[in-house]
């Protein structure tokens, strides 16, 4: 094999010669692959982990009956039960708690009906608990509980202990009856569970005749699915009933979200990776003009040329990729605990113990990596054949290249510009239902603009450096001037490194301004909604339904009314209800008092008033069904399906998935739910906030555990929330920069070492080091200025396109883009003095450059 | 062996056409070592990029061992260049990264050879041209004369129809040179074909005919001398 | 001038008689030299008056008694300085192309430029000449005097080289003084 031979012979002398450079280049698609690898490898970790955790949880039954979050009325575990084909069908609540002591760590507390459930779930109790409970004796004191082995060895527990745990109804005891070998649902959620009887349950979780669950197990002989429909006909609308395979689907639809982003910030690590090589392969090519000349002159045909950079860019590649997957495996180690953790508070519980590795995708993602890079390599790669092998004959001095734009490019160029803009054109035009309107569809858009950037620079490069000659060139003397010539000699090199430089500060203008417009859109939001002075939670203050919150009865809000200071109370509840496929967040609040202190964007209609069936929606909802105001919605609730009259679409970022919003009133008359997970108070004028504050904690004190916290505080909460979201992005950022660098470094290096005998003329005609050590760096501000300049009018663009494809998508329409000025100053600082930076060692080079050797040289 | 009917070239530098070459009709007989003198603008390079195959002309036609050089795909011509053509240049052209051994076998690696097969062959070239004790040396370690030695080497590798040389001295002292012309020479007495370009009459007069081009024609072809 | 001194150079290293003087002269220098027997013996007999060369006879059957030169020490010694001394004189130029150019028709200089090129192949034959001859002399054995020889030939050839340069230049010059009007 010819390319074989070549790469033997020539490629590998290369690699070895031009280490730096090889070096850099493999590290960018190294980086690429390894966010991809730890990015699958976290994602199925986390994925897994959470089946594992239902698979445990839900034992041996096949299908799941269940309703809203709040619960169902206990009846319905009857009608499963009659149903034909059913073999068991027992009762479950599942329901946080957490430890009022200790580590404070909240758990699951699982209420099952203890005489049936070993029909679907195995417990095997440990033999500390020497009078293995007698079911029965377990069920006549309500107060019993099994912990897991696990977590009672992690608290210091033993068995017959008395715990105290923070449940909606306060702080409540419980007796430790025994402890439960890490088996069956004991070693689900890290061991974070505890068990109890069914009915103990409803009564310390407040939710008397109600069930979270019904867990059902089928006679031999029948199938699922025509089981599932018996049940479904035998329940009212609006239980869900799911088998386990389609409840981690659900979970899996839950994280794609997730998945989605840290896909981006794979794409982009890979897209910077590939930005690399495309610079490392177009250097190489014009330093090897003259070996290509002679090969070509020798008889290596076009083809064996272009093969042969694609080859040396595999070979690289795949040393990269698999450089890359090990780091990645690496990466994802390190960043497990926190993902989960993340995940846990967004999502629900998990406790990820195993890194989930599998050939396959660890090949994939090598196969990504070199197809990525060839891919990358092949434009320059091509450039190779226009080498003509008459120039081996005559030796150049140094590569010149008069050339700025071939017509393919400045084509190429033009046409994904205008196709950028086609793109967005439609992506506004067509209805917000329409499954264009994607973030795919906004990704390739800004895809398509960034390239046609890119390929423009070095006609962007040419204007720059003559306004640089006609009004700054001239005043930095006379190593100004020789830097704007020499970057004009070399345009369309020079113009990979302003592409790179363009590239990672758009990228950092693009994800700032977008944060910055969801951020003020959050931010603005809860000013208007969240007027109040203090803010009463039981769990986090941002943890959303469904992870590890333990709501208050709604009675307390009298109590909250009688502490001396109180103005008013409004009550909160937030809960998720399964909605044509959605899990969309059902808030409730109480319509006669919450409108008196805060201010409601309404966008259409006007908000619903008590006693009716009335509700009203945010955006989201509204776009995804086409529902306007005075449409009819038909939602379910734990006493079947009823309709209710859409008032008002509203202004809400509470949730991605929509958000419904009611009357307390006509939620509790429906939902038999008497709860909430926060209350706002507002402070008689005169009174001291603080002072209220204390009084409240004094009022609650060894009754319930929850946060009192001023508002202000709470809104510093949810920024920092929303900041911790932002670092993600600013990681990708330091990273793009970085690698931009290392492109800036890579250019300069190549252009000195090929001038080294122009900088010995230079030098021997009198020019002193200091001089020649200007030029580099005044090249390299120049191109970090160019570049950083593109950079901002792209990222400006790009932000906007984002915000439309992910933010506005799932927050609504109305969220208004702001530019985020600040990170633009920054990023023009940032790109010159990077580039500054970067051109500090080739300067060095530079004016070390021996004027003898220099001169001797060929 | 080499045959030129009517060749002209012509390009565009700036907004000027420049006649390369005009209407050169010339044939070179195998076992020839025909030096092209003339002054630099008069059309000696490009009448060798024409019968080296590495530029094609705008009309007329060339052959080398009766294949045709015009009208053919650039790969068509490119295997012509490899396998029936050895370059020597002014300026060596030996890749710097490689051994003498390894720039020697270039043009068989091309062909997709193992080294393994070629480097014998290279390393005996090389011992022909009085560098056995060079061949794992770099371009770097060498000096001019060895160079060009390891250069004609590799346009020998392939067994070359004809031996193209463009001012193979140029850059060296007047001694070297004719160390290298002995060389060449001798190549010429064992029947190899050589065309080499020159604007210096002393090299030019170790060729067995010497044709002089003026404005891209032919404007003298001096066969004479011969074997002396 | 020189004659006299290649002569004494040839009997420094060999006592010789007038004819063999005649072949050896003609074998180290005939190609740039060619003399007849009769200036051999009237530049041996200036040297003899300068007493730089003495001779010894030599008895022959039937014919007349044969003189051997040989060179005394003062010719040994002047030979040495002659050696020794770099030569001042430039070369002449070729004297007779030199006045043809002198009566060149400044208006009509198409003859001249003829004439040049017609003396530049003329050159260049001769190169190609000398240089075949050098080629098949390198490639003999090697005798006690043919670095000498092959020394001749290269002036010889810089020399051409020289002439032909110096006409392309003559050659450059009047056409762009043709131009120039």
């Amino acid at each position: 094999m010819t390319v074989t031979n070549m790469l033997r012979h020539i490629s590998l002398k290369h690699i070895r010669h031009q280490k730096v450079r090889t070096a850099i280049a493999l590290f960018g698609i190294a980086l690429g692959v390894s966010s991809m690898t730890s990015i699958d490898i976290v994602n199925t970790s986390v994925i897994r982990s959470l089946e594992d955790s239902i698979n445990r949880i839900t034992g041996r039954a096949v299908l799941q009956v269940s309703g809203a979050e709040s619960g169902f009325s206990e009846e319905m575990l009857e009608r499963v039960q009659k149903i034909p084909g059913v073999e068991y069908a027992v009762p479950v609540i599942e329901t946080n708690a957490s430890l009022a002591s200790g580590s404070e760590r909240s758990f699951v507390v699982l209420g099952v009906d203890v005489l049936q459930d070993s029909n679907i779930r195995d417990y095997s109790v440990t033999d500390e608990s020497s009078d293995i409970p007698d079911p029965l004796l377990f069920l006549a004191r309500p107060d019993s509980i099994l912990l897991t082995k696990e977590m009672a060895h992690r608290e210091g527990i033993r068995i017959d202990q008395k715990l105290q745990v923070q449940t909606v109804q306060g702080l409540k005891n419980f007796t430790v009856r025994g402890l439960l070998e890490p088996d069956g649902p004991a070693k689900a959620l890290g061991g974070d569970i505890a068990v109890m009887d069914v009915y103990a349950a409803q009564l310390a979780f407040g939710k008397e005749g109600r069930i979270d669950r019904i867990d059902v197990s089928i006679l031999r002989g029948e199938t699922l699915d025509s089981m599932k429909a018996r049940i479904q006909a035998a329940l009212p609308e609006g239980y869900n009933i799911d088998t386990p395979a389609g409840r981690s689907r659900q979970i899996e639809n839950l994280m794609a979200r997730f998945r989605k982003s840290m896909d981006l910030i794979s794409f982009m690590a890979l897209f910077v990776g590939m930005y690399l090589i495309y610079n490392t392969v177009s250097i190489s090519v014009v330093q090897r003009r003259k070996e290509i000349g002679i090969l070509r002159a020798l008889g290596a045909t076009q083809g064996q040329i272009i093969r042969l950079f694609l080859a040396e860019t595999v070979v690289l590649s795949l040393l990269a990729s698999i450089l890359g997957v090990g780091l990645g495996l690496f990466f994802a180690k390190l960043s497990i605990s926190a993902v989960a953790q993340t995940v846990s508070s967004m999502y629900g519980r998990s406790q990820v113990t195993d890194l989930a590795f599998t050939w396959y995708s660890m090949l994939k993602n090598i196969g990504i990596g070199i197809a990525a890079s060839v891919i990358a390599a092949a434009f320059p790669a091509r450039s190779s054949t226009q080498v003509a092998p008459v120039s081996a004959i005559r030796s150049l001095p140094y590569a010149m290249d008069g050339t700025v734009l071939n017509k393919a490019q400045k084509f190429f160029s033009a046409a994904l510009i205008t196709l950028a803009g086609i793109i967005i054109l439609i992506y506004k035009t067509v209805g917000l239902a329409s499954p264009i309107r994607n973030s795919m569809t906004t990704t390739l858009a800004m895809i398509c603009l960034l390239l046609g950037i890119s390929l423009a620079a070095p006609l962007f490069l040419k204007w720059f450096i003559t306004l640089y000659r006609s009004f700054l060139a001239s005043r930095l003397g006379a190593s100004g001037r020789i830097a704007g010539l020499n970057i004009e000699k070399n345009l369309s090199r020079n113009a990979v490194a302003v592409a790179a430089v363009f590239f990672s500060i758009s990228l950092s203008v693009s994800s700032s301004s977008m944060m910055n417009s969801a951020r003020k859109g959050v931010m603005d939001y809860i000013d208007d909604i969240e007027n109040s002075d203090i803010i009463i939670t039981s769990g986090h203050p941002l943890a959303t339904a469904g992870a590890a919150t333990i709501p208050m009865p709604l009675g307390m809000r009298q109590e909250l009314e009688a502490v001396p200071g109180v103005q008013s109370v409004d009550p909160f509840r937030k809960l998720f209800m399964n909605f044509s496929g959605k899990r969309v967040l059902l808030e409730a609040i109480d319509i006669v008092t919450w409108p008196k202190h805060n201010t409601c964007t309404i966008i259409d209609g006007k908000l619903m008033t008590r006693g009716q069936e009335e509700i009203s929606v945010n955006e989201t909802i509204a776009d995804k069904l086409g529902v306007k105001a005075g449409g009819v919605m038909v939602l379910p609730t734990p006493n079947g399906p009823k309709s209710f009259v859409v008032t008002a679409i509203v202004l809400s970022y509470a949730s991605d998935a929509g958000v419904i919003f009611m009357d307390m009133e006509t939620y509790e008359r429906h939902w038999n739910d008497h709860v909430a997970d926060m209350f706002s108070v507002y402070v008689k004028p005169g009174n001291d906030i603080a002072a209220v504050r204390a009084s409240i904690q004094d009022r609650f004190k060894g009754k319930r555990k929850m946060f009192v916290l001023p508002a202000l505080e709470f809104r510093q909460e949810i920024k920092k929330m929303l900041d911790q979201s932002v670092v993600m992005n600013d990681a990708v950022n330091v990273l793009t920069l970085l690698i931009a660098g290392f492109g800036i470094i890579v250019t300069l290096l190549a252009s000195v070492l090929e001038r080294t005998r122009e900088i010995g003329i230079l030098r021997s005609i009198g020019m002193k080091r200091n001089q020649v050590s200007a030029v580099v760096l005044i090249e390299s501000a120049l191109i970090g200025m160019a570049g950083g300049l593109l950079g901002i009018v792209a990222g400006v663009i790009t932000g906007w396109i984002n915000l439309e494809g992910f933010f506005r998508l799932d927050f609504g329409a109305s969220l208004s883009y702001h530019i985020h000025y600040p990170s633009i100053g920054s990023a023009l600082l940032l790109s010159i003095g990077l580039s500054v930076l970067a051109g500090l060692y080739p300067a060095k080079r530079a004016a070390k450059t021996n004027i003898v050797e220099a001169l001797s040289y060929e | 062996m080499i045959e030129l009917k009517n060749a002209s070239k012509k390009y565009q530098q700036g907004a000027r056409e420049v006649h390369a070459l005009r209407d050169v009709s010339l044939s070179i007989k195998k076992g020839e070592f025909l030096s092209v003198m003339g002054a630099s603008g008069s059309g000696k390079s490009t009448f060798l990029n024409l019968i080296g195959g590495l530029d094609q002309p705008s009309s007329g036609e060339i052959f080398i061992d009766g294949i045709p050089l015009h009208g053919i795909s650039d790969d068509e011509l490119t295997l012509i260049r490899r396998r029936r053509v050895g370059f020597i240049f002014q300026f060596f052209n030996l890749l710097p990264i490689l051994t003498a051994a390894e720039n020697v076998s270039l043009p068989l690696l091309l062909e997709g050879t193992p080294y393994s097969e070629i480097k014998p062959k290279a390393i005996k070239l090389l011992e022909q041209v009085g560098l056995s004790e060079r061949t794992e040396h770099r371009p770097e370690q060498l000096s001019g004369g060895e160079m060009q030695r390891v250069a004609i080497s590799r346009a020998l590798i392939s067994n070359p129809a004809v031996l193209l040389a463009d001012e193979p001295t140029g850059n060296l002292d007047s001694h070297t040179s004719e160390e290298i012309f002995m060389l060449l020479k001798n190549l010429h007495e064992q029947g190899q074909t050589i065309v080499m370009v020159t604007h210096d009459p002393r090299a030019a007069a170790y060729g067995s005919r010497i044709v002089t081009l003026k404005d891209g024609m032919v404007s003298e072809d001096i066969s004479l001398g011969g074997r002396a | 001038m020189s004659v006299k001194y290649a002569m004494l150079g040839i009997l420094a290293q060999k006592d010789l008689h007038g004819y063999e003087l005649k072949s050896s002269f003609d074998e180290k220098v005939g190609d740039f030299w060619s003399l007849n027997y009769g200036q051999i013996y009237s530049t041996l007999d200036r040297l003899e008056q300068d007493e730089l060369v003495s001779h010894d006879r030599q008895a022959q059957d039937k014919r007349p008694d044969k003189k051997i030169y040989s060179i005394t020490p003062k010719g040994k010694k002047e030979l040495e300085e002659w050696l020794a001394t770099p030569v001042t004189k430039v070369r002449a130029l070729r004297d007779e192309f030199f006045i043809k150019l002198v009566f060149m028709d400044k208006r009509n200089p198409a003859p001249v430029l003829e004439l040049i090129e017609k003396q530049k192949t003329l050159y260049l034959k001769q190169m190609n000449q000398l240089t075949h001859q050098k080629v098949a002399h390198k490639k003999q054995p090697k005798k006690h005097d043919s670095l000498t020889t092959e020394l001749l030939m290269d002036a010889g050839l810089f020399h051409a080289e020289a002439d032909i340069k110096w006409l392309t230049l003559c050659e450059s010059k009047i056409k762009s003084m043709m131009k120039n009007k």
